[in-house]
């Protein structure tokens, strides 16, 4: 099994520092085939510090589709993930496209 | 005198021919720059607790001025590699060193028999993963290493204490109470005042062992914050079980597994591309 | 329905002891405190005619049980056991930490060190007059000390070694490994430990074993019997205090030592075997003193061991 295919499976981890790194690890790589996947967890994902997590590896992948996730997260009932967002949703980063 | 010398040096230079001589001397100067750049090298080390191998063949390069994490899953050998550092173990009975741990640019090897501990411990500090410090006032904690290696000058002392305090961003918490029990600072402000403590004598290499795993959220940034600070002045080894610590602070990254070391390598290759499939899984959470 | 009842009735035998145990407890508790409680209150009242006279303190043991007071024995315990914590904290405290700090437990010096280790806990248990033996033939007889005060606080520190030693060793042991690892790390060496650290942080440990092994020593009779106390004496050491430079004569000092002596338990002792009713006054008052010495050291034990343990909270 491929390092990508592992690190996706470590987002279901019952760990939960474990499921922090994979997420971190996934925006390290801009791992594009992961946003799904990412997506899926902020569904049912309570918890802000890993919501943040997951946003800032968004950020990191930085395509039109990990920012439209951002997005949505603008106006979280959540004053932690919402300020957070806004501070660097402001200048919103430069898709280069690789 | 100084004339005859001068005639054998060039009879010297007849003989074996300048060239040759200059060529060798910028091989050297070479090979020094290069080992300036790695502080130090641990060369096959094995370590036992009485019949118990607990380090297998280790081999990696510390470089200079630069974070070194090492991790993996507990019992693996981390923390007692970062205590053959040091020599922590020889505190202990039953401890057995084979191999070399050459320490630059000292040309000491750390784990010969015969090499002065205390002087090794000066230039090699380390911080604790419980936040220890003694019972004393703030001031004397700071300054206790400084006692002890022999520092009488008491304008000397303060200069230090206070220069170590704001190297450890604890200055302007404390300044104003460096007279009080150490015991009365937070959990983080204690784990600064360590720091403060180990740096305090100047060290070339501070070793850390799991510095924020008693600590909380908030305390670990600041504690992170500052190594990378630290790494300025000093070379730093860090122990951690978090494996995104070592990822955000350190420079490299050494996986170790059952008392060996799996992969060495820069912390982003280790993340994004590791080269062991032990790695891998271990970052994953497929083991440990 | 059968096995219900059973089950029941085995719940019934296991509640029975719940119940009996702790009404024993109690009865033993109350049997330990009121024997305490009426001997303290008896001794008090038997000796209250005396213990409010201030005569009772200030004079020397005398015929007549009306004059004689306890002046000579108190004197006379306080300089013995001022010489008997001497002794024992210049030989306990260091013997403590050997044992800890230096002994190898490995090779020859090992299974020696491991001998005297196993010996210093059977010391505590050998009878007080064994050691009164022991100090008859080595510092009567055989360093010629006489039977005075110096002999008397070197037999008494003999008996209160071991407790101290052993409580110097658990007062060492309750020091964090890493506040030891913290001072070698940066540098420092094992006597710079010890001397700046393992000594001042367990002093509160050693201090309270101290008082503990002093308050029983403190009572102690049979060794001082057989190293020759006396039981009637009608005079003071001389006062070694002077009132010009260096403040000490120490040739008197050296007469103090050497001083014959009594103390309080003897004293007491010699009180109760008289025929006359009056002396057993005597003897109940200072035996009132005694026991408010003794409570008095064990509260101060009390008191330090409660105030160190807020300072090191480790």
């Amino acid at each position: 099994m491929p390092f990508e295919e592992k690190l996706i499976y470590a987002l279901k981890h019952p760990v939960r520092e474990i499921r922090k790194t994979a997420i971190f690890i996934i925006g390290l790589k801009k791992m594009r085939s992961a946003i799904k996947e990412l997506e899926k967890i902020l569904i049912y994902e309570e918890d802000p510090i890993m919501i943040i997590e997951i946003l800032n590896s968004l950020k990191n992948i930085g395509t039109e589709e990990a920012m439209e996730i951002i997005e949505r997260f603008k106006f979280h009932s959540s004053s932690l993930i919402s300020s957070y967002i806004n501070k660097f949703l402001v200048h919103k980063p430069i898709n280069d496209n690789n | 005198m100084v004339i005859g010398s001068v005639v054998i040096d060039n009879i010297k230079n007849l003989i074996f021919g300048t060239k040759e001589k200059a060529l060798e001397e910028t091989k050297e100067a070479n090979l020094i720059k290069s080992e300036s750049e790695i502080k130090i090298e641990v060369k096959e080390l094995n370590f036992y607790y009485g019949d118990f191998k607990a380090l297998k063949n280790i081999n990696l390069k510390v470089p200079t001025k630069k974070i070194t994490a090492l991790i993996g899953p507990s019992g693996c050998g981390k923390t007692t590699l970062l205590r053959c550092f040091n020599r922590m173990h020889d505190l202990y009975p039953d401890s057995r060193y084979e191999g070399t741990i050459y320490f630059n640019p000292y040309g000491i090897n750390i784990v010969d028999k015969n090499i002065d501990l205390l002087d090794l411990r000066r230039k090699i500090g380390m911080v604790f993963q419980r936040p220890n410090p003694f019972p004393k006032s703030i001031f004397e904690n700071v300054a206790y290493g400084l006692k002890v290696n022999g520092i009488r000058d008491k304008k000397l002392i303060q200069e230090k204490v206070e220069w170590a305090l704001r190297a450890s961003a604890l200055w302007d918490e404390v300044k104003d109470r460096l007279k009080e029990n150490a015991y009365s600072l937070s959990g983080g402000q204690q784990q600064r005042l360590c720091i403060a403590r180990a740096i305090a004598i100047e060290p070339d290499v501070v070793l850390f062992d799991e510095p924020t795993s008693a600590l909380d959220p908030i305390s670990t940034a600041k504690i992170e914050e500052l190594l990378i600070q630290l790494k300025e002045k000093l070379t730093i080894i860090i122990v951690t079980h978090n494996m995104q610590q070592a990822a955000r602070v350190s420079d490299y990254t050494g996986f170790m597994y059952l008392g060996e070391l799996i992969e060495f390598d820069k912390t982003d290759k280790i993340f994004t591309v590791p080269k062991e499939k032990l790695t891998e899984e271990y970052i994953t959470g497929r083991f440990g | 329905m059968k096995s219900l009842e059973k089950f029941d009735k085995k719940k019934l035998k296991k509640i029975k002891p719940d119940i009996i145990f702790p009404i024993f407890g109690f009865f033993a508790l109350f049997l330990v405190v009121s024997f305490m409680f009426t001997l303290v209150l008896d001794v008090f009242l038997d000796g209250f005619e005396k213990l409010k006279d201030p005569n009772f303190y200030t004079s020397f043991p005398s015929r007549f049980p009306e004059k004689a007071g306890i002046l000579s024995g108190w004197v006379g315990t306080l300089l013995v056991m001022g010489g008997a914590i001497f002794w024992s904290l210049l030989i306990g405290i260091p013997a403590g930490i050997y044992l800890e700090e230096y002994a190898k437990k490995r090779g020859l010096i090992g299974k020696i060190e491991n001998i005297i280790e196993l010996n210093i806990n059977n010391l505590a248990a050998v009878p007080a007059i064994i050691y009164g033996l022991l100090a008859l033939g080595i510092f009567v007889y055989r360093f010629k000390l006489g039977e005075s005060i110096l002999t008397a606080g070197l037999t008494l520190s003999i008996l209160m070694l071991p407790v101290i030693v052993v409580n110097t060793r658990e007062a060492i042991r309750r020091i964090p490994r890493d506040i030891r690892e913290a001072a070698y790390a940066v540098g420092a060496t094992k006597w710079d430990t010890i001397r700046d650290h393992i000594f001042p942080y367990s002093l509160g440990g050693i201090l309270t074993g101290l008082i503990i092994a002093a308050s029983r020593a403190i009572g102690e009779t049979a060794p001082l019997v057989t190293i020759g106390a006396l039981t009637f004496i009608a005079f003071l050491p001389p006062n070694p205090i002077t009132s010009d430079f260096p403040y000490l004569s120490l040739t008197k000092f050296w007469e103090v030592l050497m001083s014959p002596f009594t103390v309080l338990p003897i004293q007491i002792f010699n009180w109760v075997s008289r025929p006359q009713a009056a002396f057993q006054i005597n003897a109940a008052a200072a035996g009132f003193i005694l026991l408010v010495l003794t409570v008095f050291m064990n509260a101060l034990a009390y008191y330090i061991r409660q105030k160190v343990r807020r300072k090191y909270i480790w």
